[in-house]
């Protein structure tokens, strides 16, 4: 029997900015030591192959990284929700499947979609981002990069119980 | 001799030139826009029937990215009389690859599309090793065909139960064709014995989407065939293994045996789903022979071929017809039916594209770039390698501009691309060598699916004698036992090179720094796939992308002619069972769907601003 894991995941858009907060964010961070049931990855391709993926892994935690543009705050604030996994309708989660199959990538979409087959367990955490520069290019805007060690604190306290956070 | 528009002649050792005595040879008269007008009477109006009403699909949903169909129904006739296909963004990779290391165009064009991200960088590595003159070992090739064959394990289920199938489910049809399902409910499926659906009913159940069988079926399968991908490519989406000259990823012979375990899951599928489609498509006709008229239009089309002969890859343009016609999926042009060519000179030196109609500046003042290909063969102005891409969404209306999608022609006539096209080309052509399990009979491909939990299975695809909705969805279901044939084969002859010792899998390379052109011949799921590349000095000077969807998609040309979506949908009988008001557009979208559209491959993305939406970051096959 295995043990249960931990998955931290990261969503982005390579290439645009602080959209790619998800992907860049993990690839900071993989390095560090982290406790050996956490298991870190890029979760940033379609829902419902992310879906698949949980349904390999069957994590006992799941914490989710990404930035997504909510306009409700000012950019670089970092949101922390424990997930409602009250299943989506039918009719939202078959328009977001039929573009998730075609490539749409986001954060939303594979909520929608991983909660509707159950794919998330109890306690799952988003901790997100609200995104400055969405711009084609490299790198963070000044806030979104100020928000880096915020959610590096965050998701350790998701997933350790130790108030050191993590050594390189 | 197979150009009857262009100038275009060849001697008696079969060197194409153009013909003398002709001024300019490309030259092209825009012919007036013709279109309905309601009242009074316009240059090239026709005489608006009766009773028209505009019917508008924006955005055109269950296809990948942003399209947008408009169409003018006559409720009289009871049929589609005018469509215009709209292409609604750009995105202009062609753009954002100029001046780049030519290395940088397979990562950055594996984003043109969300679904083929290993397709656009399998292409950009042909174009680039072209370029540099390098060959990837045999194993090399191989490796890259299987997982060309991974690739469409996620394109055709993706299509057959997602997308285009729900088309046909019941949660649809009780809409448009009540008396269709009541039909069904009495009508026993004729392969029940194959895919288990006792009526066809319990078929059309099976494609309601979220719960039907074959919705979720196929959602699974779409795993099956990204963890091929994964074996040969090392992951998906966007592998980073695929380079010029081979691939990078390290192969064992666990990779092949892993692949085969996960290939032999899709044998009894591939049965189901001809099966189960041949019963849909055999229903619809008994049910009403107007449905051959549903999305119908000239049988034209053009492929450029997938998965080489590793014993006749060369990787050079000056073989390519002899490498092209190796490959299990031919490359060729049909006109009317008829197969006019396998070489991919000739698919190369007839291709053109216009954006008469096109939110771009016409490029072809002056002198262009490059009078031939690299084997001397003439080429237009209009040609990809002498294209530049320059953005101008301005006359915004049906008259003048209206897509985002350029419209590329062959000999200027109107060619669509497709799964089934490449069936057809290799079927009609005959030169499939001798394998266990496919064969090219002239008038279809007998295709043999080994034992699994189901028996063998032998299948028939037979070329169908219309090219309409039904059909394109038909071939797209035998497609899938098509492509596990030739993934069978490809297998085994890794197998051969692996035992032999013969397990290099990549060429180095250096970046030449001289001036080279090349083109990248491949297809995607949907078809046609060509990335022409232009270098000098090892950096970008153009880089041109072809996609199925670019074709397909297409608006008007200067001659007048509709796009291939807009052909199939003009004439398109409204077979629905309701009164005008509840008219729902279902045989107008069963038209569209059975293309595929893959939008984002159609138009490539940039702005000025550099700001992109959501809807961008995806598959967007069409646009430049």
């Amino acid at each position: 029997m295995t043990t249960p894991v931990t998955l931290v995941g990261g969503i982005g858009l390579p290439w645009l900015r602080d959209l790619d907060f998800g992907t860049q964010w993990i690839r900071r961070v993989e390095g560090l030591k982290w406790p050996a049931d956490v298991v870190l990855e890029d979760l940033s391709y379609a829902g419902h192959r992310v879906l698949h993926r949980l349904q390999e892994l069957r994590p006992a935690r799941v914490v989710l990284v990404s930035s997504f543009p909510r306009d409700i705050d000012p950019p670089g604030t970092v949101r922390r929700y424990l997930l409602d996994l009250t299943p989506p309708d039918d009719a939202e989660v078959h328009e977001r499947l039929t573009e998730a199959v075609g490539g749409v990538i986001d954060l939303d979409h594979t909520l929608a979609i991983v909660r509707y087959w159950n794919g998330f367990p109890p306690d799952t955490v988003v901790i997100e981002v609200e995104p400055g520069d969405q711009a084609f290019g490299l790198g963070f805007s000044d806030e979104v990069e100020a928000a880096v060690d915020t959610v590096l604190e965050l998701v350790w306290r998701e997933v350790s119980t130790t108030a050191v956070g993590p050594v390189p | 001799m197979c150009f009857k528009n262009l100038p275009i002649e060849f001697d008696e050792q079969g060197k194409a030139q153009l013909r003398e005595g002709v001024a300019d040879p490309y030259a092209v008269a825009v012919a007036q826009p013709r279109e309905y007008v309601r009242r009074g009477e316009g240059p090239g109006a026709m005489l608006a029937p009766p009773q028209l009403r505009d019917w508008n699909i924006d955005p055109v949903t269950r296809v990948a990215g942003a399209l947008a169909v408009h169409t003018v129904l006559d409720l009289t006739a009871r049929k589609a009389v005018e469509a215009h296909s709209q292409a609604m963004l750009f995105r202009g990779y062609e753009i954002i690859l100029q001046g780049r290391d030519p290395r940088d165009a397979i990562d950055i064009s594996s984003r043109a599309c969300g679904v083929c991200g290993g397709v656009h960088a399998t292409v950009s590595s042909l174009a680039i090793e072209q370029a540099f003159g390098i060959c990837p070992p045999p194993l090399g090739v191989l490796v890259r065909n299987l997982g060309e064959v991974g690739e469409m394990f996620y394109d055709h289920p993706l299509h057959l139960g997602l997308l285009a199938g729900p088309d046909y489910s019941t949660s649809i049809v009780q809409v448009t064709n009540p008396e269709l399902v009541t039909r069904a409910e009495h009508s026993p499926a004729p392969h029940s014995d194959v895919h288990g659906y006792r009526t066809i009913k319990d078929i059309m159940d099976a494609f309601n989407p979220l719960t039907g069988r074959i919705y979720l079926e196929s959602l699974e399968y779409t795993r099956v065939g990204r963890i091929m991908c994964m074996q040969m490519y090392g992951k998906y989406p966007h592998p980073s293994t695929l380079v010029p000259g081979g691939v990078s990823t390290t192969i064992s012979t666990s990779s092949f045996n892993e692949y085969y375990t996960q290939l032999a899951k899709i044998f009894d599928y591939c049965k189901v789903m001809a099966a189960t489609w041949d019963d849909i498509v055999e229903f619809f006709y008994e049910a009403n022979p107007e449905y051959e008229q549903v999305g119908a239009r000239p049988i034209n089309l053009a492929q450029t071929g997938i998965w080489d002969d590793p014993e006749a890859y060369d990787a050079t343009y000056a073989n390519c017809n002899e490498w092209g016609e190796r490959r299990w999926a031919l490359p060729g042009v049909i006109i009317d039916g008829e197969l006019v060519t396998t070489r991919l000179t000739d698919i190369n030196m007839g291709f053109e594209e216009f954006v008469e109609h096109s939110y771009y500046d016409d490029w072809t003042d002056g002198d262009a770039r490059f009078a031939t290909d690299p084997s001397g063969n003439p080429i237009s102005p209009n040609h990809p390698w002498n294209k530049t891409t320059i953005p101008r969404p301005t006359g915004k209306n049906f008259k003048e501009k209206y897509s985002w999608d350029t419209a590329p022609r062959w000999d200027r006539q109107v060619v669509e691309s497709g799964t089934y096209g490449r069936m057809w080309t290799t079927a009609l052509a005959q030169k499939t060598p001798p394998n266990p399990f496919l064969e090219s009979t002239g008038d279809g491909l007998r295709i043999v699916m080994p034992r699994h939990e189901l028996p063998e299975t032998e299948l028939f695809w037979k070329v169908p004698r219309t090219l309409n909705a039904l059909e394109r969805n038909r071939g797209r279901a035998y497609a899938m036992a098509f492509t596990a044939a030739i993934g069978m084969n490809n297998l085994l002859k890794a197998f051969e090179y692996w035992r032999a010792g013969e397990t290099k899998v990549h060429t180095k390379f250096k970046v030449p720094m001289d001036e080279r052109v090349s083109a990248g011949f491949w297809e995607a799921g949907r078809g046609w796939l060509v990335h022409h590349l232009h270098v000098d000095k090892g950096r970008i000077v153009n880089y041109q992308i072809t996609t199925p969807s670019t074709i397909n998609a297409s608006p008007r040309d200067p001659f007048g002619q509709p796009g291939p979506y807009e052909q199939a949908i003009v004439d398109t009988p409204i077979l629905e069972s309701v009164s005008d008001d509840d008219v729902k557009g279902i045989d107008i979208l069963r038209t569209i769907r059975s293309f595929d559209p893959c939008m984002p491959c159609t138009t490539h993305m940039d702005t000025g601003k550099g700001v992109i939406v959501r809807e961008v970051n995806s598959c967007g096959c069409t646009l430049e």
